[in-house]
């Protein structure tokens, strides 16, 4: 991995909203393959530092670089971006008035990246990968959440993205739900896909993540192997989060 | 009719019986009630506000020698016989020709003034003889003699006006070729305005009257005594004179009094209101034209509401497009800041003044315009209440704003707010009723020009209220059947 091509590379990147910083220059280099992690307490930066990276929000100042280039700051280039960039939310965000299998096709066939027949196939063969092949013809109120975040995250496979994005897929779903996401996902890292997750399963991270990234007041305060971050920190803000939550 | 004529006794013997009791010390005060169209110069007009002309003096003239003093109020013309015939007024007493048709309504006193009708038209018109007039917009005041002469002889193609001071201001603009009007006012409009001649050949004779109800014998008696006084003296055509030239008496008029019963009156109306003339096809074209406007602005409504719609919640979520959204505000604060018929007016008159085209398309844009900046703010509403979730979904995967909007946003938007624009369409087709004022025959003036030559109110109007309610209910039946159709996801 080590010698992997760089996909995101994040210079001194800073959010303002109104008066407070939310990302407060934050510089990170993610590579391909790679499954980081972004962790820290409520209010850190993670999501905002994470909404950033495919352009929901416009950063302050800093710069992006996707492959070494800016992604420039028009409609189309901005939307073909995005096509190479998935993103898994927190609260689903699947198409209520679509069903289960015209919400994984339609962004596919709306952007020409695959016809009408191939957008068909690639929405059952996932289907039926997380096993809901039944539910393709249902409508996202018939699902549970755990179903529908499973759901989400094929929709983002479907657009056969170089690198997803995960922001707190886990925080809206009951407890018993949250296995099979976290299975999902565990599926795709072991497969090589490039995963960015603000998560606060640290139980998780240390298990999938290649490296975890500690944030706090906008600030990357610390990042690496998961053994360093959470067991061998020298920093002292860093080791006391990660006693509180990993002796609980 | 029985049973409203008994209502009607009752109701006066209470009114009696009240006043009898409150003025018990002095004698009871004795009043004729005239009821009139003040548009009509120089039978009647008004000046300095007050209600003057050649029917307010006589019949002033007629009450003061008998005791009685004269209040005047000031109604549409159609609507004069049905308040006489309804015993809303005692006499009616603008410029009214006798006829046959008018005298199953009410009764008639002798005649007082020979009139006529000539035909208006611009000065440099091609139109010089009543042959011309083939084919050509002709207006004419909704109800008058003119109105019944141009539809029964089938001259040209009439437009009905509520005053002929609009006839006249609506050749001015060039929205009318001829107007059919007559003699006495149409010499003061031509006199008033350079632009309008008075073609060489009048189109009729008519003879004027009072109207009074038929059960009023007492009243007819007394005003035919004192008109016959009044002619002797010289006075009538003293009061003419004040006002213009030609002056003449005439024949006494001929009254018939029926007593039947409620049905065959009731079935009776329905046939002169119906069936006589064909006059439901006042009605059933009326209806078409509701339908075809009313369609047509509802199109055009959505139209412009989504787009105004979407302008405005893109400028809000993208701050773009600013230029577009203050166009858009300005449209919906003079819209929604401003009633519809001034509107509809403004876009008659003034837009498409001296163009001749349909009147359905005019009513097309004024009301589809008006609707538009309601639907837009219904749709507005409706993509506010879509959770900002949806958008970032669609547009991380790939989809440009308006591929977003139109695939995600709109249709779950357009579902919420189906009931509100379901509303909104029932508000529209009752707000075409008002299409009569520039003389687009719909629906509800399909009505009046039945009770214009029936002067029968509770028919018509009753028949009118029957076909909106039974639109509207099927409409709601429709709206129920998409929104259930909609929700079939939930």
């Amino acid at each position: 991995m080590e010698d992997n091509p760089v996909i995101f590379e994040v210079k001194n990147l800073v959010k303002k909203y109104a008066k407070v910083n939310a990302v407060d220059g934050a510089s990170a280099a993610i590579k391909k393959g790679e499954a980081v992690f972004i962790v820290g307490p409520s209010g850190s930066g993670k999501s905002t530092f994470l909404r950033c990276l495919n352009k929901l929000e416009h950063p302050t100042s800093g710069e992006i670089l996707f492959h070494g280039k800016r992604v420039p700051d028009n409609p189309r280039a901005e939307n073909h971006f995005r096509e190479n960039v998935g993103m898994v939310f927190q609260h689903f965000n699947l198409f209520p008035h679509l069903t289960i299998k015209e919400n994984i096709t339609l962004a596919p066939i709306q952007t020409k990246r695959l016809t009408k027949a191939e957008a068909s196939k690639v929405a059952d063969e996932l289907l039926a990968r997380i096993g809901l092949a039944d539910k393709a013809d249902a409508y996202p109120l018939q699902l549970s959440g755990g179903q529908k975040q499973r759901v989400a995250i094929i929709r983002a496979l479907a657009m056969k993205p170089e690198v997803i994005l995960f922001d707190e897929p886990t925080s809206a779903l009951d407890p018993e739900m949250v296995g099979e996401v976290l299975s999902l996902m565990n599926d795709l890292a072991k497969e090589g896909m490039t995963m960015i997750v603000v998560t606060h399963e640290i139980g998780f991270a240390c298990e999938v993540a290649d490296r975890i990234i500690f944030m706090d007041n906008g600030k990357i305060i610390e990042e690496g192997p998961p053994v360093e971050i959470t067991k061998n920190s020298q920093n002292p803000r860093v080791r006391d989060f990660f006693q509180k939550i990993l002796n609980v | 009719m029985n049973i409203k004529k008994l209502l009607i006794k009752l109701l006066a013997c209470a009114l009696v019986a009240t006043c009898g009791f409150a003025n018990a010390q002095e004698p009871a005060r004795k009043v004729i009630r005239m009821v009139t169209e003040a548009t009509f110069p120089p039978y009647e007009y008004r000046e300095n506000g007050r209600i003057v002309g050649i029917d307010p003096d006589i019949v002033r003239e007629i009450a003061q020698r008998n005791g009685y003093e004269l209040v005047i109020e000031d109604m549409q013309f159609g609507s004069l016989l049905a308040a006489v015939q309804t015993a809303k007024a005692d006499v009616a007493a603008a410029g009214i020709t006798v006829t046959e048709d008018r005298k199953k309504a009410v009764a008639f006193t002798d005649t007082y003034i020979e009139a006529g009708l000539v035909v208006v038209v611009p000065k440099d018109s091609p139109i010089k003889t009543i042959e011309d007039l083939a084919d050509k917009r002709i207006g004419v005041q909704l109800g008058t003699t003119g109105d019944t002469h141009v539809t029964e002889n089938k001259i040209g193609r009439p437009e009905r006006y509520d005053s002929s001071a609009l006839v006249c201001a609506a050749i001015k603009s060039g929205s009318l070729d001829a107007g059919v009007i007559d003699i006495a006012p149409a010499k003061e409009f031509v006199k008033r305005n350079k632009d309008l001649v008075i073609i060489d050949t009048p189109l009729t004779f008519e003879e004027y009257a009072f109207a009074i109800n038929q059960n009023r014998q007492d009243l007819l008696d007394m005003f035919n005594k004192t008109l016959a006084d009044m002619k002797e003296e010289g006075l009538i055509k003293h009061i003419a004179k004040n006002h213009m030239g030609k002056v003449s008496s005439a024949p006494v008029v001929e009254q018939v009094a029926e007593e039947s019963g409620f049905w065959e009156d009731f079935k009776d109306d329905l046939k002169t209101n119906f069936v006589d003339d064909h006059r439901y096809r006042y009605l059933l074209d009326g209806f078409f034209t509701t339908i075809q406007v009313s369609a047509g602005a509802v199109v055009l409504g959505i139209l412009i509401g989504f787009l105004v719609a979407v302008i405005r919640s893109a400028a809000d979520q993208t701050g773009k497009l600013k230029l577009a959204n203050a166009i858009c505000k300005l449209y919906l604060t003079v819209i929604r800041g401003t009633p519809v018929v001034v509107q509809l007016l403004i876009i008659y008159f003034v837009i498409f003044g001296s163009v001749d085209i349909s009147k359905v398309l005019i009513a097309v844009i004024a009301f589809g315009l008006n609707s538009g900046a309601y639907v837009a703010e219904i749709i507005r509403s409706g993509i506010m209440s879509i959770d900002k979730g949806q958008l970032e979904a669609g547009r991380s995967l790939g989809l440009s704003y308006p591929k977003t909007m139109v695939l995600i946003i709109l249709p779950q938007a357009f579902k919420n707010v189906l009931p509100a624009l379901g509303n909104e369409f029932i508000v529209l087709l009752k707000e075409t009723s008002i299409s009569g004022y520039i003389a687009l025959e719909d629906l509800t003036k399909g009505g009046d020009i039945i009770r214009g030559q029936t002067y029968n109110a509770f028919v018509p109007l009753m028949a009118v209220a029957i076909i909106y309610l039974i639109v509207v209910v099927f409409l709601s039946k429709m709206l129920a059947l998409l929104e259930k159709r909609l929700k079939r996801n939930e």
